[in-house]
């Protein structure tokens, strides 16, 4: 029997190291696929039924968030608004033209207009709008600056880990109730603990059943 | 699901190409993986209700029946669907407590297998359709006849809109036939009554003013309309110490009713009419006693205490008593100067109550006669259900056409010549009455999912009249309220008048009375037969609920199945083991049926026990081919008598008797004498009369003080078994049904579940058993995941997506609450079937552990809204006896501290050192001393 050929030990190496690599790689690599904004569905627009844009809504009319996403005050649920609400303004205002043409179609055929969710929590996660709003946190703090996206994406990770960051020390992202919907305000802790005081202390729930039931 | 559905069942085998084909298929999908972030869709309203706010419930004021007579409900609805029934706390027949067959009706309205359109012959047809050849312009034969020729069968009902709608019918078709199905109504009652009285009634219990209550083969504080307020003034007289209530229970069938009595004395049916009489005789001159009273010592003592709580007694006669025995228990409750206090006589609420309406033998005549051209049923499956003699099907047969309206595709449906979609309980609209006669609303919480109608709407249709069944509705509040139809919807129903009647007792029927109770003794080998509508799908209506059909059967923990069931000695004496099929064969007659025996301990001897409404051949794929069909051995009357015989087959039943089983120590359930009680208030059992010391650190430890700490009290002096908690916990937290297979391999789901334990002397205690959220939870120990861990205010909790499914929490919880999903049961239903899960519960999936969670959804949402009614977990809130107290131990005001400060609290396994959140109160009871059967301490 020969023996082994010069290069086998060259060989050998690259087996090692490269086996090391691949089982420090993989698990390493997934972590990092898992915790990168292309999985996270970070800054990624999605296609709408209708070109709606936050921008022209909230900067160039002024309209308050709660003027359409009025369940935030009371539901867990911010809510969508229904083809009614929106018809409020457009049948008298942009009536006509492309961009209204499928509002215009949902009412006169009484179907729903089929959005397209781009804040999706895992179903095992039960989020609370109202239960946010009446603990002083805003909007910004976890939809980012809606009023200067054309197509509205994700600015912040919804993991747990970006939730409890927030739990753990809230008071910083705490705002005035005249500010809850406001843009543009960024976190301060005085202002917080002025919050804080007003609402008798803020203790959002870290233990699992805060929010998984 | 059925017991045979094998959507869950995983592929017995899977063959090379097979596995290759799906590994293919598997890569296919990663390599096209990007597919996972799909979004979700967004759909809000066209135009939204007022009154609907997404995510939030809605409660409405609604009713169920039982037997035609309303139970005030209040229904949840979410977004207009209904997902959650509640008693109606201000509605006198419910007073906020339900039975699990109201608690199972929302699984029923979404099922897959309703009738979904008007069929005829098996095609689907349209409302038009049957219009046109049912319509009063079409030309058919009863429309000339001023109505010969047409007949209708109804339920018994107490529908204000039917009886205005039978009014019309009558009007214009003066010689129709109706018929009220007489065997679901209660006709002994009104004979024994008439007999008694001179009139028919309705007989009321008031045990919240009677100190002794004597129960004739009657499970009052389960069964019938009045069940669950009956419940209520029993439990709250069940409280240890001076003005207990003392309960006789005299029954052949282990019943919740007998096994929460002080006493019971197993009596075979046939034989309550001699005892009933030799009361009598006890109580009153002139009356001679019969011969052959069992008990005969006992019945002396009863009649002793009886006499002493003259005018605070009552006596109940059961349902399926011939009419002597309730003519007795009238006459007893006359003698002992009840009537008028603790028992009240009212005309029955029913329509047409004891006239010629529930007699069918008119109809019949003109059936034989082929006088019948058109024969309606509405609401009812006679084909299946009806005593063999009605010979209903052979008889239906021979009209020309037979209209059905049912929900199912059912026996009687499939053989009408129509089949018409019956609506749901929650989408019809209504004024019906209580038992006590309150008029009781009931509206839809839902547009109705299938294109159906009820008996009222199909009635309407006759007549060629549409009329919207809210109209109808409020012209029938109209006529009987002052209040507007907004007023009574909002409360879901108003005060009628104190309808209650003295009537004056016939004592001169005593003697045919006797002689009729005389005839009954009859010595021959036969059994006497108790056949009894099943507590949990009734006679068969609710064959189509899983839930129902997974909940384990009171006195045998049966599951999917039901039995011939016998005393275990009579088993013995005939060599019969459990599961052996029997053939038993109606005595003097031909009819057979063929089911497995099941021996229960406590059954009088000489008495067989079946229950109807299984072995059903037709319906949805849930009712068909569970159990046997036992209606073959029905009679109209009386207690019927058969022959047994074994044939050698054996048949598999499934049962959760044995399932987990705790190992222990002391026992696990505690109950005393009255006496005993007053020695021992602690009940403890010898050398453990303090608390065993603890290695571990102080109880509740660890937690911050200003935290609530959760915790359950049970008290089972007060549970009943009558296993609402069970459903009310499966509707509330989303709980499988995962069919007879997977029950019989220990893997059935239910969160909470009722133990049937055998106490000294034989006798039944049950004790409902969830999860104890032990502070020292040995589950947690072992999780290797942190899956189960405690929250600050002493939940232990579940994080399902953190589980793994190791189940070493479920092999180190020493009270066998964890319970593991072994398959996706909830997977791959169709989309309206999974509109009854709760939306503030996870559904779980496969390989994932699961447990009673106290409701945290509920606690959760309470603590930073309140609750309207104030916090309490599904279980707690369904009981009709109040025995669930629930809330925060480190206030000592509620009634859960008070309740776990009582001495005779105690933990089960409370030796371990588990220190359980969930104590139990030992159940005491209030036995005759002078009825010497048992002593002591049990």
């Amino acid at each position: 029997m020969a023996p082994l050929p010069p290069s086998a030990d060259f060989w050998l190496r690259v087996a090692l190291f490269g086996g090391a690599a691949l089982v420090v790689g993989v698990p390493v690599g997934l972590m990092l696929w898992f915790r990168s904004p292309l999985h996270l569905g970070i800054g990624q627009v999605v296609e709408q039924p209708i070109e709606f844009d936050h921008r022209h809504h909230t900067r160039d009319d002024g309209i308050d968030c709660l003027y359409c996403h009025h369940d935030a005050r009371r539901s867990p649920r911010a809510g969508v608004p229904s083809t009614e609400l929106c018809m409020g303004c457009h049948a008298q205002v942009w009536n006509e033209g492309r961009e209204t043409r499928p509002l215009r179609a949902s009412w006169a055929a009484d179907r729903p207009i089929r959005w397209r969710r781009v804040h999706d929590a895992p179903d095992f996660v039960f989020f609370d709008h109202r239960a946010h709003f009446e603990g002083g946190v805003g909007c910004e703090s976890c939809h980012g600056r809606v009023d200067r996206m054309a197509h509205v994406y994700q600015t912040e990770a919804s993991t747990m880990g970006g939730c409890l960051e927030c739990h753990r020390d809230p008071v910083p992202h705490l705002r005035p109730e005249d500010a809850l919907t406001r843009m543009g305000l960024s976190p301060s802790r005085a202002r917080g603990e002025r919050v804080a005081d007003r609402l008798g202390g803020v203790s959002p729930p870290t233990h699992c059943t805060g929010c998984h039931r | 699901m059925s017991h045979d559905d094998p959507s869950w069942v995983p592929a017995a085998s899977l063959g090379r190409r097979s596995f290759l084909g799906a590994s293919a298929g598997t890569l296919g999908a990663l390599a096209a993986g990007c597919d996972l972030h799909r979004p979700e869709e967004l759909v809000p309203y066209v135009r939204r209700p007022p009154e609907v706010v997404p995510g939030v419930s809605d409660w409405y004021a609604t009713a169920a029946l039982r037997g035609g007579y309303a139970i005030g409900l209040l229904a949840e609805s979410r977004e207009g669907r209904p997902l959650k029934i509640e008693g109606h706390p201000e509605h006198p027949m419910s007073r906020g407590g339900t039975g699990p067959r109201e608690q199972a009706s929302v699984l029923t309205l979404y099922d897959r297998d309703r009738l979904e359109a008007p069929r005829e012959d098996g095609t689907a047809r349209s409302w038009a359709a049957f219009a046109r050849s049912f319509g009063p312009r079409s030309v058919r034969p009863f429309v000339g006849r001023r109505g010969e020729g047409l007949a209708l069968w109804l339920p018994p009902s107490s529908s204000a809109v039917l009886a205005r709608r039978l009014a019309a019918l009558r009007e214009r078709y003066p010689r129709a036939t109706i018929v009220f199905d007489p065997t679901s109504a209660p006709t002994p009652r009104w004979e024994g009554t008439r007999r008694a009285f001179g009139r028919p009634l309705d007989v009321q219990i008031d045990l919240a003013r009677a100190d002794r209550a004597v129960f004739l083969d009657a499970d009052a504080l389960v069964e019938g309309p009045a069940a669950l307020a009956l419940a209520r003034d029993w439990a709250h007289r069940r409280t240890p110490g001076e003005g207990m209530l003392r309960t006789y229970a005299f029954e052949g069938a282990v019943t919740s009713t007998g096994v929460s009595a002080d006493h019971r004395l197993p009596t075979p049916p046939g034989a309550i009419g001699r005892l009933a009489l030799a009361l009598l005789a006890a109580l009153r001159d002139g009356v001679s006693p019969p011969e052959g009273v069992p008990h005969a010592e006992a019945v002396r003592a009863v009649a002793r205490d009886l006499d002493a709580h003259r005018g605070r007694s009552a006596v109940v006669a059961g349902e399926r008593q011939p009419a002597a025995v309730h003519a007795l228990a009238a006459l007893l409750n006359a003698t002992l100067g009840n009537v008028g206090r603790t028992v009240r006589y009212r005309e029955s609420a029913l329509l047409e109550a004891a006239s010629g309406a529930f007699d069918p033998s008119r109809l019949f005549d003109a059936l034989d006669a082929d006088a019948i051209d058109t024969l309606v049923i509405a609401d009812a499956n006679p084909v299946y259900a009806a005593p063999p003699s009605f010979r209903f099907a052979e008889r239906a047969a021979r009209a020309t056409r037979t209209v059905a309206c049912a929900a199912f595709a059912n026996e009687t449906a499939a053989s009408a010549d129509w089949a018409l979609p019956s609506l749901h309980p929650l989408e019809r609209w209504g004024l019906h009455h209580a038992h006590d006669g309150t008029p009781t609303a009931r509206q839809p919480l839902i547009e109705p999912l299938v294109d159906g109608t009820t008996p009222e709407g199909l009635i309407a249709r006759l007549l060629g009249e549409d009329p919207s069944p809210r109209e109808a509705v409020a012209a029938a509040v109209a006529e009987r309220a002052d209040a507007s139809l907004d007023e009574v919807l909002s409360r879901g129903f108003f005060a009628a008048a104190d309808e209650t009647v003295t009537p004056r007792p016939r004592f001169d029927e005593l003697p045919s009375l006797a002689e009729e109770i005389a005839a009954e003794a009859r010595a021959d080998d036969a059994l006497a037969l108790d056949l009894r509508p099943d507590a949990r799908v009734g006679e068969g209506e609710d064959a189509e609920n899983a839930w129902l059909q997974e909940l384990p059967e009171a006195s045998t923990q049966l599951v999917w199945d039901n039995a011939a069931l016998l005393a275990p000695a009579e088993m013995a004496r005939l060599g019969l083991r459990d599961g052996d099929v029997v053939a038993l064969a109606l005595a003097g007659g031909d009819a057979s049926v063929r089911l497995p025996v099941l021996g229960v301990t406590g059954q009088a001897e000489g008495t067989v026990v079946a229950w109807l409404g299984f072995g059903r051949r037709r319906g949805g794929r849930v009712a068909r081919r569970v159990g046997v069909d036992v209606t073959p051995l029905r009679t109209v009357t009386g207690v019927p008598r058969v022959h047994l015989e074994a044939t050698g087959e054996r048949r598999d039943l499934a049962r959760t008797q044995h399932h987990h089983r705790l190992e222990h120590d002391e026992p696990i359930y505690r109950r005393a004498d009255l006496e005993a009680w007053r020695a021992n208030p602690r009940l403890a059992p010898a050398g453990h009369e303090t608390p065993p010391p603890s290695l571990h650190e102080a109880p509740d430890d660890g937690e911050p003080s200003d935290a609530a700490r959760w915790a359950m009290a049970i008290d089972l002096s007060r549970c009943t078994g009558c296993k609402a908690c069970v459903i009310a916990c499966q509707a509330e937290n989303d709980v499988p049904a995962v069919g007879k297979t997977q029950v019989a391999l220990g893997r059935e789901m239910h969160w909470l579940r009722i133990d049937r334990y055998l106490t000294e002397g034989d006798e039944v205690g049950f004790q409902p058993m969830l999860c104890q959220h032990c502070e020292h939870a040995p589950c947690e120990y072992v999780c290797p995941t942190n899956a189960t861990v405690h929250s600050p205010d002493g939940l232990n909790v579940m994080a399902y997506n953190r589980c793994v499914g190791t189940r070493f929490c479920q092999n180190n919880c020493p009270y066998h609450v964890r319970r593991f999903n072994w398959f996706d049961y909830q997977r791959g239903r169709p989309a309206r079937e999974q509109l009854v899960h709760n939306p503030d519960v996870s559904v779980r999936g496969r390989g994932v552990m699961e447990k009673c969670t106290f409701c945290v959804q509920r606690i959760r949402r309470a603590e930073r809204y309140g609750e309207p009614g104030g916090l309490r977990t599904a279980c707690q809130q369904a009981c009709p006896s109040e025995a669930i107290a629930f809330g925060d131990r480190s206030d000592p005001s509620e009634p859960v501290s008070r309740w776990q400060r009582q001495p005779r609290a105690y933990s089960v396994l409370g030796e371990l050192g588990t220190r359980p959140r969930v104590q139990y109160l030992a159940r005491v009871d209030h036995p005759n001393p002078g009825l010497r059967e048992r002593d002591g301490e049990r």
